[in-house]
């Protein structure tokens, strides 16, 4: 298995897929740095919520798009090439299906880790009060990863069942818009749509008080529960997304 | 000649299910778009005009030209593979033409989906009783947001010319798309490709003018869209072809 | 008799490498021109140079006796037709869809669809979406889009790749028939020495970005030195007695192999042997195969 997923990025020399990822990551997080500069006593006390609170609406319009960027160019070279039919009688297509998976989301992990680090040093750089708090900084990892493998998951089924790359990366595109709209309906709704667990497993809510114009930032419980479905939703669409390229016709 | 190639083109198209990704997109930040502006109906009082900066918002910046992005990619795409730009550029068409072509079919792609963008807002106001007349001013916005979205493609088709994989261009599209609102915010919108769409839409400001002048607006339009279409032309001719 | 294509000095260097050198080509109006040469010699290169593909780094293309540049380029290219490295196609739309595409480029009617697709025998394919045709039917598609329009000079890069026997026989006969039937002229590039020799009038052969031969077909076939080959019962006595007489002989297959010998010396070496009593049981004329030829010429193995 380690020699699939190894193979995986050995397949991926030269297309230097990191370069496009780091580029989104590195927009994301200029846009997300906005303001920063222009913070008041009162923001930089809420800072790190500041951050917990604008990043998983920036992922969910963003993140979406890398993961279909990312499963796209790692099943684009198999169509292109052909090389589907060669595989299939070299290595059982369940290991490809998985170390494909796993090799797009150590890309994917490295991007949330780097936003992690960027926002570390931003905040610390732009005096926001107290320690970064490592426990949410964790839980943010967990939830973006949680809901951008599951994404990855599906771009990924769709890529390799369709060598039309315009279905998957159109779905992409749809999704994202989607699940940020979610974030501005009631609560209910964010859980029906994949891509809406980005706001789901939100960390921080707001007050918006009308007459101040003062954005007032909380931590808001773990929405566990949300967690759970996203995990059941991942485990069903590897089951399904797994059996339909594995029976799939060369 | 034009003509010819662009019947081809249009012929490359059949059976392709592209129009889906432009029907379907539009729907959601105008049902969105309604959904905010009825939420914050005290906040936002000049009806059609809030409701219009509901709809466009994330429509300009990102979404929009990521699908563009898409679309570009996906006419680039049919001539990447299959050797095929041995046998278009064995063709007796002039190269010129072969792009503008290619353009033109994106072109329509973008009037259409800002037709189909002006019904979807007057329809939400129509259906959620808007007082007022529509805005007479949505013509216009339309149009200019039109040739905003050309320039877009233009610039597009250049890039999936040249990267001949199908997502980097969509990744690259976004970043425009996002850079493109840094660009708005700063002032400098006028300057910078990607943000000539909401401009011309008036993404921020509906009511009055464009923000950075007509004429400023049209030359900048014409201006990338002409070091487009040399950059392609003089790319397209001076280099071999490669079709593998 | 003019030529429809001659090269004069062509090279093109890729990185600090000349893999075409100096090539003079001259492709006569009439017949079928072969472009042999083992794989990687430069046909391909060759070709899509003359057809505006590939820019040369030195040297002048003629065709239809104008010289090929950017402003010739489309006018030449409207009386050509071509199919290079792999057939080109959509693989979303039918074969005729496909072929609809290629005559609205070159602005020929639609009833010549109907007409290439009977020569290539592609009628009942046509409503058939041409990714899902066999590798034999692409090559078909890929030599109906060439002919459409009837050109004036048809360009094939290894046109029976793929094909099988019937398939390859077809093709041939086809191709020989192009320029008695439509005046076309036809340059062939393969590395398949007897479908050359089936099909071709001239020969150009092509090593390692050189010509090495280009001359008509019948020329190339007298470059091979027949000799005779002798079967005794007892053959190491016949190549000593030969010997002896200062003719060297090589023993191979149970056979000897004389050199080439006039009649008479022949007869006479034959009659000295039976003096000795050597039984001669077989004289055969030994001819140099096409492969052997092409060996030397071009110091290579003919491939695979």
């Amino acid at each position: 298995m380690k020699e699939a997923i190894a193979l995986e990025f050995y397949k991926t020399r030269r297309r230097r897929i990191w370069v496009i990822v780091a580029a989104m990551i590195f927009v994301q997080m200029l846009w997300s740095m906005w303001g920063v500069g222009r913070m008041d006593a009162h923001d930089l006390a809420e800072g790190w919520m500041f951050f917990l609170y604008k990043l998983p609406l920036l992922n969910s319009i963003m993140m979406p798009v890398i993961a279909a960027v990312v499963a796209s160019r790692l099943c684009d070279i198999e169509h292109k090439g052909q090389t589907l039919k060669l595989l299939n009688t070299v290595m059982p297509a369940g290991r490809l299906f998985a170390a494909k998976f796993i090799c797009g989301a150590l890309y994917l992990l490295a991007a949330v880790l780097l936003q992690i680090a960027v926002m570390v040093v931003t905040g610390c750089a732009a005096g926001f009060e107290g320690n970064p708090p490592l426990g949410k900084l964790l839980l943010y990892l967990l939830f973006t990863m949680a809901a951008t493998l599951t994404i990855l998951l599906l771009q990924q089924v769709l890529s390799l069942l369709f060598a039309n790359q315009m279905i998957s990366l159109s779905v992409g595109l749809v999704g994202g818009l989607a699940g940020l709209f979610t974030m501005f309906f009631p609560q209910g709704l964010e859980r029906l749509l994949l891509w809406g667990y980005y706001g789901v497993l939100m960390l921080v809510g707001m007050d918006w008080d009308a007459g101040t114009r003062i954005m007032d930032l909380h931590y808001t419980p773990v929405d566990w529960a949300g967690f759970f479905m996203l995990a059941v939703l991942f485990c069903a669409l590897y089951m399904i997304g797994r059996t339909l390229f594995v029976r799939k016709e060369m | 000649m034009f003509f010819r190639t662009l019947r081809a083109e249009r012929m490359k198209l059949r059976h392709s299910p592209v129009w889906l990704a432009f029907l379907i997109l539009p729907v959601i930040p105008a049902v969105m778009g309604t959904f905010n502006y009825l939420q914050n109906i005290d906040i936002l009082q000049d009806q059609w005009y809030s409701m219009w900066t509901q709809h466009t918002l994330f429509t300009c910046y990102f979404f929009l030209p990521a699908t563009i992005g898409v679309y570009c990619s996906y006419l680039c795409r049919l001539e990447h593979t299959n050797h095929n730009w041995n046998a278009v550029m064995t063709a007796p068409v002039p190269v010129s033409a072969v792009y503008l072509a290619k353009l033109t079919a994106a072109s329509v792609m973008v009037l259409l989906t800002q037709i189909w963008i002006g019904v979807l807002f007057v329809l939400s106001g129509k259906i959620f009783g808007m007082s007022a007349p529509v805005p007479p001013e949505l013509a216009e916005w339309l149009l200019y947001g039109a040739v905003g979205g050309i320039v877009i493609c233009a610039l597009q088709l250049c890039i999936s010319l040249v990267i001949r994989s199908f997502a980097v261009p969509v990744g690259i599209a976004l970043i425009g798309g996002v850079a493109g609102l840094a660009a708005v915010a700063k002032g400098c919108g006028v300057w910078f490709p990607y943000s000539l769409l909401s401009l011309g839409m008036r993404a921020n400001h509906p009511g009055g003018p464009l923000q950075c002048g007509t004429g400023q607006f049209f030359l900048n339009s014409l201006f990338y869209l002409a070091v487009c279409i040399a950059f392609a032309v003089l790319w397209l001719k001076k280099r071999d072809v490669v079709a593998g | 008799m003019s030529d429809r294509i001659t090269t004069t000095g062509l090279c093109k260097k890729y990185g600090k490498v000349l893999r075409v050198k100096d090539l003079d080509l001259m492709v006569p109006e009439d017949g079928v021109y072969g472009f042999l040469g083992p794989n990687g010699a430069g046909k391909s290169t060759t070709m899509k140079m003359i057809l505006g593909l590939t820019r040369p780094t030195a040297g002048k293309i003629v065709v239809f006796g104008k010289e090929v540049n950017s402003r010739n380029r489309l006018s030449i290219l409207q009386d050509v037709g071509s199919l290079i490295e792999s057939p080109s196609f959509y693989g979303h739309l039918t074969g005729a869809e496909n072929l609809q595409i290629i005559s609205t480029l070159k602005g020929v009617p639609d009833k010549d669809i109907d007409r290439v697709l009977k020569i290539v025998r592609l009628e009942n394919q046509k409503q058939k979406k041409a990714g899902q045709y066999s590798m034999g039917m692409k090559q078909r598609l890929g030599l109906a889009c060439a002919l459409l329009g009837n050109p004036k000079l048809l360009i094939l890069d290894e046109p029976t790749n793929g094909l099988d026997p019937a398939g390859i026989q077809e093709m041939r006969e086809l191709i020989c028939s192009l320029p008695q039937q439509y005046g076309m002229t036809v340059m062939v590039s393969s590395h398949l020495l007897s479908e050359i020799d089936q099909m071709a009038t001239n020969v150009g052969i092509i090593s390692r970005g050189e010509l090495v031969f280009q001359d008509r077909l019948s020329v190339l076939h007298e470059k091979s030195r027949p000799g005779i080959a002798i079967r005794t019962l007892n053959n190491e006595a016949a190549a000593k007695t030969l010997f002896e007489q200062g003719v060297s002989c090589r023993p191979e297959d149970g056979y000897l192999l004389l050199p080439r010998l006039a009649d008479d010396e022949l007869a006479g070496y034959i009659s000295l042997l039976f003096d000795r009593r050597v039984g001669v049981v077989r004289i055969e004329e030994r001819r140099e195969s096409l492969e052997e030829i092409f060996l030397e010429l071009t110091g290579t193995a003919v491939s695979l």
